[in-house]
């Protein structure tokens, strides 16, 4: 067994993360959002129109996640695995757009959620 | 001692991808909450600082990914003189100063656990002072470390310190 190889410098400053840490950090984001949102639309007093809209929101993202994970891989697989630079410079434009996400949703939660708490 | 600074020593730097995820995908549900129980609250002020005090205990969750941000140079090196984990601190312990390693795995996450022949001359300067004793308590060694948070993975970390080690581990 040949010893195990490092690389140097240049390439040990690559970074790359699984692409699912990217989609949880938009699930995390999207839930907050989606919690003031409701509120902001009148709905948060309802807790039945809630859990209706939370149960059809779980069922649609466990139906997408279903169809998507297939060609997703597939993507990963023939196009983003033989082009790293492209799957970097994706990665990095997913992430960007998620903190932009992530400050929006800060602000605007500010804006419309109540004081003590949304029940 | 001073880490070997050659091209034949590993290191891993600190994932700015990671940690801005982490911190991106947390600050809206900190914050969120923070605004409602806390700033703009009626609760009394004993529940307002009791929610406080939850909150900013969850918020230690991104002093890693903030140190991770802000940190230059790599966080783990490991060469032939030894090893330097910035988790721990910024000291590079020598081989001769390892008792015994081995990987591990606790909750999926893969760690390198290390311990020490007298660890009270390799203190840790970092947060993880507080956790040591607790690691303890789950069958770690002295100090751990893991591929979390870095450029690396487990699996790198593990055959790096496979590679520069001179004693066999242990098993897993």
């Amino acid at each position: 067994m040949s010893p195990p190889s490092f690389p140097d410098d240049a390439e040990a400053t690559r970074d790359y993360v699984e692409w699912r840490q990217i989609f949880i950090g938009y699930g995390m984001v999207m839930i907050m959002l989606m919690v003031a949102v409701l509120h902001q639309l009148g709905f948060s007093e309802n807790r039945n129109v809630m859990s209706g809209i939370g149960s059809a929101v779980v069922f649609a993202v466990m139906v997408a996640a279903t169809v998507l994970t297939g060609p997703l891989k597939a993507f990963r697989r023939d196009v983003l695995a033989i082009r790293p630079a492209l799957e970097d410079r994706l990665q990095w434009a997913a992430i960007g757009a998620l903190v932009l996400l992530s400050i929006a949703t800060i602000v605007h939660g500010i804006l419309v959620l109540p004081a003590s708490g949304w029940s | 001692m001073t880490m070997d600074q050659s091209s034949l020593a590993f290191r891993a730097y600190g994932s700015r991808k990671q940690a801005l995820i982490a911190i991106a995908a947390l600050a809206p549900m900190l914050t969120g909450m923070g605004w409602t129980l806390v700033v703009n609250s009626t609760y009394p002020l004993g529940s307002r600082l009791f929610f406080a005090a939850i909150l900013g205990l969850f918020a230690l969750v991104l002093v890693g990914p903030v140190h991770r941000l802000v940190t230059r140079g790599p966080l783990l090196e490991v060469s032939e003189d030894g090893f330097r984990w910035r988790g721990w601190s910024a000291e590079t312990i020598g081989w001769d100063a390892v008792k015994r390693w081995k990987p591990i795995t606790y909750f999926g996450i893969r760690y390198v656990t290390i311990w020490l022949h007298e660890p009270h001359r390799h203190r840790a300067t970092t947060a993880a002072r507080w956790t040591q004793g607790v690691n303890g308590w789950f069958g770690h060694g002295d100090i751990s470390i893991t591929g979390g948070g870095l450029n690396r993975s487990s699996d790198e970390v593990v055959r790096a310190f496979k590679q520069y080690a001179p004693k066999a581990p242990l098993g897993r």
